[in-house]
C-alpha cells in the first residue's frame, strides 16, 4: 500500500476492523448490533482474536487449538475443567454464543428460553410453552435472565450438588 | 527472522489464507503529538447512561485523549502512546526496538463494562461473595414493599491488562521470545441463584469479581529460506479470590429441613493450563512446502469442594471426595502440505487432530441436597466429557489465466465423544469457488459448500433415562445437511468509484430430528458504494439486510412412569401424545445502514470525518401447535425490537504545523422493546407472590450527545 490510511500496519483503510469489514460483510453488520464486543469502542479489533496471516487454530483464531481455547484466553473463568461439565459448551462456545455480535442478551445465537429448548425438551418446565401469558405472570423462566435465573452455573459447576448447574 | 518464521508457518498451516495482508505491527504510529480537550455529554430524559458507556468512559471533564511519541536513532527506535488518559478505558504502551538485536514492548489496557447505574438491591454484601438481607424482609409478602429502602448502586466491572514482551534476536536465524500478561478482572456482574422450582424465589445478585489470570509464553524460533522451527511453552494460571456466592433466601429467614435461609453456590475455581508445542516447516522440491505443529497440554483444577448444603438444619452428607480432581490432557496436531508443481495449479492438504482427554474421575452421588433446601436420593454421576476431533481438508486451485481461479475442495471432520447421546459424528464437506480478481474494473467471488453430517450410534435410551424425548437431537451433534452459498461482486467503472454487492444464503436441515432444532436458514444481502474522487476525499455508503429463520419443536407432557422404554408404546401417556407437540418459529430480521465521509485537507488546513451507523432488529417468535392439538392455544409473544444509531463528526483545523484545534461530536440513540428484559414493572415479580427478585438491570433506551473541544500539539 503506497498511501496507507491506518496508524499501524500500512493498511488501505483506517483500521484493522474497517479493512476486514470490506470483505466480511456479515460479520461487519453483526459488530454493529446492540450486543457486541468492544470493537466499535476501539478496545478490540478483528486482530484481537484472528490472525489474518494464518494460524494453527481453526478460523484463523490467534490463540489456542479450538474455538473454546481462543474464547477462554480472555474468559479464563469458564475454562474449567469442572466437576460437572456442560458438554455442548465444552465442545464449542459458538454453539450458544455469536462472538461477532447479536441482538440477544449475552450475545447468544438465540434468546432464552428458546435457545435452551433447542436441546432440552424434558417433561414439565423445559418443554413448557413460554408465551405472552407467562410473561404477563412474570414467570421466572422467561423474564429477566430466563433459564439462568436458576441454572446460573451453565458453563460448568464445581459444587457437589451442581448436577443441573443451579449450585 | 521473526518475519521469516511467521510467514512460513502461518502460510503453510493455514493454506486457504491466500494472499496475505500487510504485516500488523502493534507498535505506535509515527510522529509526536498530544491531544488535550474538554468534553461534555447530555442525555435524553430517562436515558440509560450505563449502556451508552458500556465499554467506554465518556464522563464530562478535561481529557488527554491521545498521546504519541517517537524517537529514532542509529539502528534503534523508541515509541510510546497512550489513549484516554485518566479515564476508565485508558490504555498505554511503549516499545523499544534495537533492530536486529532486541525488541521490548510494554502495554497497559483497561476495559470497563458498565452494566447499570440504576440497579437496586435489598442485599448487603458483608464480605466478598456473602450477601445478607434484613430478616424482616425475608418473606414473599414483604419484598415488594421493601424497595423504598433499597440501595442504588453502579453495577460495573473492569478488566485491566498488563503485558510485557521481549524478543531477542540471538543470531541471524534465531529468536527468543518471552511474554508475560497479567489480567485483573474486578467489580461485579449480574448473577442469580434460587432455592427450588415451585414457590422459591430466584434472586439476582451483583456477583463480586476479583480474578486474575497470568499468561506466560516462551518460545525459541529458528528459520532461514529453507525452513523454520519453533518450540514454545505456554502457561495460563487463573486465580479467583471469590470462589463461592452465599445469599439470603428472600422467602425465609429460618432454617428447616425443607427450607434454607441461605443459599450457596460454587463460583469459578482456580485453574491451570500449560502447553508445550513444537512446529516447523520445510521447503520441498517442486514448489512445495510441508509444515507441522504438535502440542501437548494439561488443564487442571483441584479446588476444595463445598459441602452439599449450607443449611444447618440438614444432615451432613459425606462428600465422595474432598476436591474436584479435575484434569484434562489436550493433544493437538496439525500437518499441511502445499504444492504448485506448475504455475497454474496449486494443491493443498491439511490434517488436524484435537483430543480433549478428560481424566477427571467420575463423581458419583447417591444422596445430595437440592438448592440447599431438599435432601434427595438417587443416582447421579458426573460425565467427564471428552472428545477427539479429526479434520482433513484438501483443495485444488486451477488458474488458467491471471484473471480467474477455480477451486474445488473436500473436507471431512470426524468427532468421537464420551458422554454424549451421539458417540461419533462424521461430516463430509464439498466446496467449489471461483475468483476473478485480475481485471481492474471487476472482481467476482463465489463459493458454494455442501456438507452432510451423520452421527452414530445414537443412545436414545440415555435421553429417555433423563426424561427427554427419545427423538430429541442436540443440534450441534445431530444429523445435518447444510448448503451455503456466498457471492460477492465489486465493479469499479472508474478508479474513483466502486460498487459492491454481496449475497450469502445458508440452509441447515436436521433430518431425523423430531424434537429440538429442525432447521435453520439465513439470507444476507449487502450493497455498498465507495467514492474516492481524490486522495483527500472519500465517501462510502453501505446497506445490509439479514434474515435468520429457525424452527424448533417440543412436546409439553408429563414424564413417563419410571422413564422406561416399556411405556414408550403406551398411548395413554401424555409423553407419547403427538397432539401435545408445539413448535417455535423464530424470524430475526436485521437491517444495517452505514455512511462515512472523510475530507482530509480538501478544505485547506482542515480534516473532517463524519460517520453514521444504524442497525435495526426485529425478532418474532411464533408458536405453532399440532392440527389436532389438546394444548391450550398460546398467547403469541410480542416482537422484540431494537434500534441502535451511532453518528460521529470530527473536525480538525491546523492553525500551523504545530497546533490544531478541533471539535468532535458523538450521537448515540438506542431504542428497545423487549418483553423479558425491558421494564418489567417492578423488582419483585409477580407482585402478588414473587418468584423473582431482580436488580433492575434491564434493556432501556438512551439518547446521548457528546461534544468535545480539542487542541492537538505536534512536536
Amino acid at each position: 500500500v503506497h498511501a496507507p490510511k491506518s496508524e499501524t500496519g500500512a493498511l488501505k483503510l483506517a483500521s484493522t476492523t474497517a479493512t476486514c469489514e470490506s470483505c466480511h460483510k456479515q460479520e461487519a453488520m453483526k459488530v454493529k448490533r446492540s450486543g457486541h464486543m468492544p470493537l466499535r469502542e476501539g478496545k478490540m479489533d478483528c486482530a484481537s482474536c484472528h490472525n489474518s496471516h494464518g494460524s494453527t487454530n481453526v478460523r484463523m483464531l490467534k490463540v489456542g487449538n479450538t474455538v473454546n481455547e481462543s474464547c477462554a484466553s480472555c474468559h479464563a473463568e469458564k475454562r474449567g475443567p469442572f466437576l460437572w461439565e456442560h458438554a455442548a459448551g465444552r465442545e464449542n462456545c459458538a454453539s450458544c454464543h455469536d462472538p461477532h455480535g447479536s441482538n440477544n442478551d449475552r450475545m447468544l445465537v438465540a434468546r432464552q428460553p428458546m435457545l435452551c429448548q433447542r436441546c432440552h425438551v424434558a417433561s414439565r418446565h423445559p418443554a413448557t410453552i413460554y408465551d405472552a401469558a407467562q410473561v404477563r405472570s412474570a414467570s421466572n423462566r422467561i423474564v429477566g435472565r430466563s433459564c439462568v435465573n436458576c441454572h446460573s452455573q451453565i458453563h460448568g459447576s464445581n459444587h457437589p450438588a451442581g448436577t443441573f448447574f443451579v449450585r | 527472522m521473526r518475519t521469516t518464521f511467521t510467514a512460513l508457518v502461518a502460510a503453510l498451516l493455514l493454506v486457504p489464507a491466500g494472499a496475505a495482508a500487510q504485516s500488523q505491527d502493534d507498535g505506535p504510529g509515527t510522529g509526536r503529538q498530544v491531544d488535550f480537550g474538554v468534553r461534555g455529554t447530555t442525555y435524553g430524559s430517562g436515558s440509560d447512561q450505563a449502556r451508552y458507556q458500556r465499554y467506554r468512559d465518556l464522563r464530562d471533564g478535561v481529557t488527554v485523549d491521545f498521546f504519541r511519541y517517537l524517537k529514532e536513532g542509529n539502528g534503534w527506535e523508541l515509541q510510546a502512546q497512550a489513549n484516554h488518559l485518566g479515564y476508565r478505558d485508558q490504555g498505554a504502551s511503549a516499545s523499544f526496538n534495537r533492530f536486529g538485536t532486541v525488541k521490548a514492548v510494554f502495554k497497559w489496557d483497561q476495559l470497563p463494562l458498565f452494566y447499570s447505574g440504576t440497579t437496586r438491591t435489598l442485599y448487603t454484601q458483608v464480605t466478598p461473595g456473602v450477601f445478607t438481607m434484613a430478616d424482616a424482609v425475608q418473606s414473599a409478602s414483604a419484598l415488594p414493599g421493601a424497595f423504598g429502602n433499597a440501595q442504588v448502586f453502579d453495577l460495573r466491572q473492569k478488566r485491566q491488562t498488563a503485558n510485557a514482551a521481549v524478543t531477542f534476536n540471538a543470531s541471524r536465524h534465531t529468536d527468543v521470545k518471552v511474554s508475560v500478561t497479567n489480567t485483573w478482572r474486578k467489580g461485579a456482574q449480574p448473577y442469580a441463584g434460587t432455592f427450588g422450582i415451585g414457590g422459591a424465589i430466584a434472586a439476582e445478585l451483583a456477583m463480586p469479581l476479583d480474578q486474575q489470570t497470568t499468561d506466560v509464553t516462551a518460545a525459541l524460533e529458528w528459520g532461514n529460506t529453507r525452513g523454520a522451527a519453533k518450540i514454545a511453552y505456554d502457561a495460563s494460571f487463573f486465580r479467583n479470590d471469590v470462589q463461592s456466592l452465599t445469599w439470603d433466601n428472600p422467602a425465609r429467614s429460618t432454617d428447616i429441613l425443607t427450607g434454607s435461609s441461605r443459599g450457596r453456590l460454587a463460583l469459578a475455581p482456580d485453574t491451570d493450563m500449560t502447553t508445550l508445542s513444537a512446529s516447523g516447516s520445510l521447503k520441498l522440491p517442486g514448489r512445495s512446502r510441508a509444515a507441522a505443529f504438535v502440542s501437548y497440554g494439561v488443564m487442571a483444577q483441584d479446588a476444595a469442594l463445598l459441602p452439599f448444603s449450607i443449611n444447618p438444619a440438614q444432615p451432613v452428607i459425606a462428600l465422595p471426595r474432598a476436591t474436584a480432581q479435575a484434569d484434562a490432557h489436550v493433544t493437538a496436531m496439525n500437518y499441511s502440505l502445499t504444492s504448485s508443481p506448475v504455475p497454474m495449479v496449486w494443491f493443498s492438504a491439511r490434517y488436524r487432530q484435537y483430543e480433549f482427554d478428560n481424566r477427571t474421575p467420575e463423581f458419583h452421588i447417591t444422596e445430595w441436597v437440592n438448592w440447599d433446601s431438599a435432601v434427595a436420593t438417587g443416582e447421579h454421576t458426573s460425565e467427564p466429557f471428552g472428545y477427539t476431533r479429526h479434520s482433513f481438508d484438501g483443495d485444488a486451485v486451477f488458474s488458467p489465466t491471471r484473471y480467474v481461479g477455480v477451486k474445488v475442495g473436500y473436507g471431512r471432520e470426524q468427532t468421537d465423544r464420551l458422554h454424549r447421546v451421539v458417540e461419533e459424528t462424521v461430516e463430509d464437506i464439498v466446496r467449489a469457488s471461483v475468483d476473478s480478481t485480475g481485471l481492474g474494473w471487476l472482481s467476482v467471488r463465489g463459493i458454494y459448500e455442501h456438507a452432510q453430517r451423520r452421527g452414530s450410534p445414537v443412545h436414545w435410551q440415555e435421553l429417555l433415562a433423563i426424561g427427554e424425548q427419545p427423538m430429541l437431537r442436540h443440534f450441534d451433534i445431530s444429523d445435518r445437511d447444510r448448503d451455503r452459498m456466498t457471492g460477492m461482486v465489486t465493479v469499479t467503472p472508474v478508479s474513483a468509484l466502486s460498487f459492491n454487492l454481496s449475497a450469502a444464503i445458508g440452509n441447515e436441515e436436521y433430518p431425523g430430528t423430531t424434537f429440538g432444532l429442525r432447521d435453520n436458514d439465513n439470507m444476507v444481502y449487502t450493497f455498498g458504494v465507495d467514492l474516492v474522487p481524490r486522495e483527500t476525499l472519500s465517501f462510502g455508503v453501505s446497506l445490509g439486510y439479514e434474515e435468520y429463520n429457525a424452527l424448533q419443536a417440543s412436546r409439553t407432557a408429563n414424564p413417563l412412569p419410571a422413564r422406561t422404554e416399556a411405556y414408550l408404546a403406551d398411548p395413554t401417556q401424555q409423553f407419547n401424545d403427538p397432539r401435545r407437540d408445539w413448535t417455535n418459529d423464530t424470524t430475526d430480521i436485521v437491517k444495517t445502514f452505514s455512511a462515512t465521509a472523510d475530507l482530509l485537507k480538501a478544505i485547506p488546513k482542515t480534516e473532517i470525518r463524519v460517520g453514521y451507523d444504524l442497525s435495526t432488529g426485529r425478532t418474532t417468535y411464533v408458536y405453532g401447535l399440532a392440527p389436532n392439538t389438546v394444548v391450550a392455544a398460546p398467547v403469541q409473544l410480542p416482537p422484540v425490537m431494537n434500534e441502535l444509531h451511532r453518528g460521529s463528526a470530527d473536525v480538525k483545523y491546523f492553525v500551523n504545523r504545530r497546533f490544531a484545534v478541533g471539535m468532535a461530536y458523538i450521537f448515540d440513540k438506542y431504542m428497545v422493546e423487549d418483553f423479558a428484559l425491558g421494564d418489567l414493572g417492578g423488582l419483585a415479580l409477580p407482585v402478588a407472590n414473587p418468584a423473582l427478585l431482580l436488580m433492575g438491570y434491564t434493556y432501556r433506551p438512551y439518547t446521548a450527545h457528546t461534544t468535545w473541544a480539542r487542541i492537538t500539539y505536534y512536536w
